[in-house]
C-alpha cells in the first residue's frame, strides 16, 4: 500500500470527500461509518491528487517496498494557491518545500 | 434508460478532448458539446500529476517543416508526414493557450519561453489540468464526470453516440451526437509492470487508460495503425519518474555500472541523442553486464538538487521519496535509470486509430485526437490538443450532413450495446427492469437498488478481474516481447502468445461484477484483451526491425525499407464482432507529404538505410 490514510485526521468532509472525487483511478471510497478507504490498495498511481485536496492533510504517499520505500512520506498543503509539501524522512525529520 | 441529446460528443477529458470541446465551442456557441471523464477531469488521465515541461513546441528558427523532420528522422522515416505537418503548425497556439489560461512558464532574457531542448520549453506544470478544465467550463461545455462510455452506437454503419455507464450509482445513459471523438488516451495494463505487489501500478503511464476508445472504436469496425510500434520509455528505475529533467533539464551524463559514460559509444558525438537512444543505449549496457545504469545527478549544486526535488514535486512526486528513503540529498546519488514496460500510446509513439488529415476515423461520425490516434509521434501535450482543436474543426463542417436516427433503429442499436455493457452483472435482467418500473430510477441493468444490494453478495469477482489481468501480462511479457524478454520476439513466441489471449479472451467472458466499479474494471479486461490480441497480430504482419526497442524481431533482425515502409493497419469486420474476432490486416503507403526528406539518424543502430 503506497497511500497511507489517518484514520484520525480524515473528516469525511461532509459526506463528498474531495479525495474521492479527483482520484483518477477511482479508488477511493467512504464506507458508511469511518474513514475514507481505498478500494484496491495496490492499485494507486501515486499521483498525489488525493493529498493536495484533502483539507485535514490525512492523506499521505510512500513508496512501496516493492519500489524501494523505506518508510518517508509525503503531505501537502494548499495555501494560498500554493502548494506546501512535508516530506518526512524515514528518521522522522521533516523537510518543507514550497511550490 | 434516460437519453442525452447533444452536438458533439467528447469521450476523455484530457489534453486533446478539454481542446476539441473549447474549440467546438468557440466556433458554435449554440452547439451542445458534452465531456464525459472515467473520473473527474480536474486531475484525471496522464497529467494527473502534472508535468514540467512542454515537449513539442516549436523554438526560434523551427518551424512546423523542421518539427516534420526532426520526428520522421526519430522514427524511422515513417510517420504520418500531413498528421504530424498539421499539429505542428498549431503547437505554438496551443502553447500560448496554456499560458493565457494561466500556466506558469519560465522565460528567456529576451522574454520568450525558456527552451529546454530542440522541441521543448520549461514550464511548472503541477496545476495544468485544473488550469484546462477552468477554461473547459468557461467554455460552456457540459462535463459529465465518473462516466464510462462502454460502446458506440452505430446505425447503418455511422456512429450516431455512445452508451454511457454512471460509476456514481450504476446507471446507463444513452447519448445521441452528431458526432463523437475518441479522446480516451492511450493504453497500458497490456504488459507488466516493472515492480508487482502494492507497486504493480508504479508504471510511468496512467495504469486508469485501458484503451476503452480504441476497443469501442475496433469494435465499431475502424481501422488502427502501426500496434506493433510499442512505445517504451527510458525511466527512473522503481519510481517510473521522466528522465527528461535531468537528461535535458539538467544535463545529467548517462553513466553505467562502473562510472563509464555509454551514451557516446551509441551515439554520434556532434548529434544530441535521441530519446529512443537514450534507451537503446541504456538497455544494451544491462545486456552486457553493465548495469544498473545511472542519471548521474552528482555534479549538481545544492541549489539545482532543491530545483529537482520542485520539478518532480510538480509531475512525479513519489522521486523525491526515492532520494529520501536513500538517505540522499538528489545531488549526491546517481539515479538509477531502466526501460519502462510497453505501451500503445499514439502521442509518444505511432500506434492508434487511423485517422486522415482532418482527424477522422475511417468510420462515419467518429473522430480521434491525441493518446488515441495513430501515426504522429511526439506530439504529446500541445499536439493532441492541436488534434483536438482540428478534429472540433472538422466535425463543426459536416455538422449539417446529420440525419436523426430512425427510432426504431436507434432502440435496437441501444439494446444491442446494453446487452453487452451489462453483461458480467450478477443480477439478472427482468428482475432489474421491475425494479426500475417500481422506482422509475434509470438503467434497466444495474438500478442503484440491484448495486446496494450487490455489495451484501459474497463475490470474489474483485480478484479474478486482476488476475486475469496479470495473466494477459505474464503471457505478452514472456512470449511478445515484454520488458522480461528484452523486449524482442519472434513469430513462434506470438503465436504462441495469440493462442493464450484468445483462452484468457473466452475466460473473459466469465468475470462478474458486484457494482458499478467492477463493472467498469470488467470493461477494461475485455478492452485490453481485445488489444492485445490486434497488437499480436500487428506484431506478427511486420516482417523486420523498424524502430528499435520498439519493435525489433529475432527472427527479421533488419530492417527492410523496399518491403516495410508502409503502415502496418487492422480492422475488425464489424458482421463479427460477437462471434471469434478475426482481424483484417491492411497495408497503406507512406505518403511524404510536406516536401520533406526526413533523414534517419538512426544509423548507429544498424540496419539504417539513410
Amino acid at each position: 500500500m503506497t497511500l497511507l490514510i489517518d484514520a484520525q485526521r480524515c473528516r469525511r468532509c461532509g459526506e463528498q470527500p474531495r479525495c474521492a472525487d479527483v482520484c483518477p483511478g477511482n479508488l477511493l471510497v467512504l464506507p458508511e461509518r469511518g474513514h475514507i478507504i481505498s478500494r484496491e490498495p495496490d492499485d494507486c498511481w501515486d499521483c498525489g491528487a488525493c493529498i493536495k485536496v484533502c483539507p485535514q492533510q490525512a492523506l499521505a504517499v510512500s513508496l512501496p517496498p516493492e519500489a524501494g520505500g523505506q518508510g518517508s512520506t509525503l503531505r501537502a498543503k494548499q495555501i494560498a494557491g500554493k502548494i506546501r509539501w512535508t516530506l518526512e524522512h524515514p528518521d522522522g525529520r521533516l523537510e518543507t518545500i514550497e511550490l | 434508460m434516460d437519453v442525452l441529446d447533444t452536438d458533439w460528443l467528447v469521450l476523455g477529458g484530457g489534453a486533446a478532448g478539454i481542446m476539441a470541446a473549447i474549440r467546438a465551442k468557440e466556433l458554435c456557441p449554440t452547439c451542445r458539446v458534452t465531456v464525459i471523464e472515467k473520473a473527474n477531469v480536474q486531475r484525471s488521465g496522464c497529467l494527473a500529476a502534472g508535468i514540467n515541461a512542454i515537449n513539442a513546441y516549436l523554438n526560434p528558427g523551427e518551424t512546423a517543416e523542421s518539427f516534420l523532420s526532426y520526428v520522421k528522422a526519430e522514427f524511422a522515416n515513417l510517420v504520418r508526414d500531413d498528421l504530424v505537418y498539421t499539429l505542428a503548425e498549431r503547437l505554438n497556439e496551443m502553447t500560448d493557450r496554456l499560458v493565457e489560461w494561466g500556466l506558469p512558464v519560465f522565460r528567456d532574457e529576451q522574454g520568450r519561453y525558456l527552451r529546454r531542448g530542440r522541441a521543448s520549453v520549461q514550464i511548472n506544470g503541477e496545476a495544468i489540468k485544473p488550469l484546462m478544465v477552468a477554461a473547459l467550463h468557461q467554455s460552456g461545455a457540459e462535463v459529465f464526470n465518473h462516466r464510462v462510455a462502454t460502446d458506440l452506437i452505430i446505425i447503418n454503419d455511422r456512429v450516431v453516440g455512445a452508451l454511457v455507464l454512471n460509476l456514481a450509482d450504476g446507471s446507463f445513459t444513452s447519448v445521441r451526437a452528431k458526432g463523437v471523438l475518441i479522446a480516451t488516451g492511450g493504453v497500458s495494463g497490456i504488459y507488466g509492470p516493472n515492480a508487482g505487489g502494492a507497486a504493480r501500478h508504479k508504471q510511468w503511464y496512467s495504469p486508469f487508460n485501458a484503451g476503452a476508445g480504441w476497443a469501442m472504436a475496433a469494435r465499431a469496425g475502424a481501422e488502427l495503425t502501426s500496434l506493433e510500434m510499442r512505445f517504451i520509455a527510458l525511466r527512473v528505475a522503481h519510481t517510473m519518474a521522466p528522465t527528461g529533467t535531468l537528461a535535458q533539464g539538467v544535463r545529467t551524463p548517462h553513466i553505467n555500472r562502473i562510472n563509464a559514460h555509454y551514451l557516446n559509444d551509441y551515439t554520434y558525438e556532434q548529434v544530441e541523442p535521441t530519446t529512443a537512444e537514450r534507451l537503446w543505449a541504456t538497455l544494451q549496457e544491462e545486456k552486457q553486464g553493465r548495469g544498473p545504469c545511472y542519471l548521474d545527478t552528482r555534479g549538481l549544486t545544492p541549489e539545482q538538487g532543491k530545483r529537482l526535488q520542485k520539478a518532480y514535486l510538480s509531475m512525479c512526486p513519489t522521486q523525491v521519496l526515492q532520494w529520501s528513503d536513500a538517505g540522499k540529498r538528489p545531488e549526491e546519488m546517481p539515479v538509477p535509470i531502466t526501460g519502462s514496460e510497453p505501451y500503445l500510446v499514439g502521442g509518444h509513439g505511432m500506434a492508434g486509430l487511423w485517422i486522415d488529415e482532418r482527424r477522422r476515423t475511417t468510420v462515419t461520425g467518429l473522430y480521434a485526437a491525441g493518446d488515441a490516434a495513430g501515426g504522429a509521434p511526439k506530439k504529446y501535450v500541445t499536439g493532441s490538443m492541436a488534434e483536438g482543436a482540428i478534429a472540433a474543426e472538422t466535425f463543426l463542417e459536416e455538422i449539417q450532413d446529420w440525419q436523426e436516427p430512425n427510432p426504431g433503429a436507434w432502440k435496437v442499436a441501444v439494446d444491442r450495446a446494453l446487452q453487452r455493457a451489462k453483461e458480467p452483472l450478477l443480477f439478472n435482467v427482468n428482475a432489474s427492469q421491475k425494479t426500475d418500473e417500481h422506482s422509475n430510477s434509470i438503467g434497466s441493468a444495474v438500478s442503484r437498488n440491484s448495486l446496494i444490494n450487490s455489495k451484501n453478495v459474497a463475490t470474489d469477482g474483485k480478484n479474478q478481474i486482476r488476475q486475469l489481468e496479470e495473466q494477459l501480462q505474464a503471457v505478452m511479457d514472456r512470449w511478445a516481447g515484454g520488458r522480461p524478454a528484452g523486449y524482442v520476439y519472434d513469430a513462434e513466441g506470438l503465436l504462441r502468445a495469440q493462442q493464450e489471449v484468445d483462452y484468457l479472451i473466452e475466460a473473459g467472458r466469465e468475470l462478474k461484477a458486484g457494482d458499478a466499479y467492477e463493472l467498469m474494471r470488467v470493461h477494461e479486461v475485455w478492452d485490453r484483451l481485445l488489444l492485445a490480441r490486434l497488437l499480436l497480430a500487428h506484431m506478427l504482419y511486420r516482417k523486420e526491425s523498424r524502430w528499435p526497442v520498439y519493435q525489433s524481431r529475432l527472427d527479421y533482425p533488419s530492417r527492410d525499407d523496399q518491403r516495410w515502409r508502409i503502415f502496418v493497419n487492422s480492422r475488425i469486420p464489424v458482421q463479427n464482432v460477437q462471434k471469434k474476432i478475426e482481424i483484417k490486416i491492411i497495408e497503406r503507403p507512406p505518403v511524404d507529404s510536406h516536401g520533406t526528406g526526413g533523414q534517419s539518424v538512426l544509423s548507429a543502430f544498424g540496419g539504417g538505410t539513410a
